[in-house]
């Protein structure tokens, strides 16, 4: 949840093998004669943190990614790849049963949802350490 | 030009919010994996509500804005494959509308590239899971 909430703490990427051996690298320069003599003198590794600049030259033709998608698929990417280290192990407590009347009812509702999630879960977590 | 790795050949279009839930169900209710509760529990029932009405609303020929300029990304074949299975993320830093420009017009802005490692669950509960 740290990751979700703050994106700029670096995280493990070298232990997850579906990533450590994908290195991207980004030309400095599109110059045609350099091309041909490879990319080593001309090219450096894409790594987390690299910070650049989306722009166009024309922002009514070729109008640029909205930022508030790229947020959202980044939240939820971080989300759904982290999912997997909170299963719970005890998965024989669980119910399969494909109850439609335990779905929960989402008609009606107006508020956030993570808001009310979230003071939901300082309550009880302050509830439940407060020194007595 | 893919905007990852500058590469110009060969580049495809990638979708952010994916083809397939603007093509098919046109509602965010009908998607499958249930993105509309997933995204309701995770952003908030304004945030869905506000998505639908970018992408999935129809024009007048009927076909739903998925396809808007807002909604697609140029990158390589395999940053394409990269980005859609969440290997890396482009976040906005600071404020994007600060390159806006007089007329309104979004010009520019700055991405932070991130890998996301992907976590998999502990070994016991993978063999109860499969």
């Amino acid at each position: 949840m740290t990751q979700v909430l703050d994106p700029g703490v670096q995280q493990l990427e070298e232990e997850d093998e579906t990533i450590a051996g994908a290195v991207l690298y980004r030309r400095r320069r599109q110059l045609r004669a350099r091309e041909r003599q490879g990319q080593d003198a001309n090219s450096f590794s894409v790594e987390t943190g690299l910070v650049f600049s989306l722009t166009t030259t024309d922002s009514r033709t070729y109008l640029l990614p909205h930022p508030d998608l790229l947020v959202l698929h980044a939240a939820v990417m971080r989300v759904v790849r982290a999912a997997g280290a909170s299963i719970t192990p005890n998965l024989g407590d669980w119910d399969f049963d494909d109850d439609a009347s335990d779905t929960p009812v989402l008609e009606g509702v107006q508020e956030d949802l993570s808001y009310a999630l979230r003071e939901y879960l300082n309550d009880t977590v302050s509830d439940d350490h407060m020194p007595r | 030009m893919c905007v990852v790795s500058l590469s110009t050949t060969p580049v495809v279009v990638a979708h952010i919010v994916p083809y397939s839930v603007g093509r098919d169900p046109r509602v965010l209710e009908e998607a499958m994996p249930d993105l509309f509760r997933f995204l309701t529990f995770l952003a908030g029932p304004s945030v869905v509500r506000e998505l639908e009405e970018y992408l999935l609303s129809t024009d007048a020929r009927g076909q739903t804005r998925i396809n808007r300029l807002e909604n697609l990304i140029c990158l390589s074949p395999d940053n394409h494959d990269r980005f859609g299975h969440g290997s890396f993320v482009l976040e906005p830093v600071g404020d994007p509308l600060a390159g806006l420009r007089d007329d309104g017009q979004l010009w520019s802005y700055e991405v932070r590239f991130s890998w996301v490692p992907e976590n998999k669950p502990p070994q016991a509960t993978r063999q109860v899971l499969f």
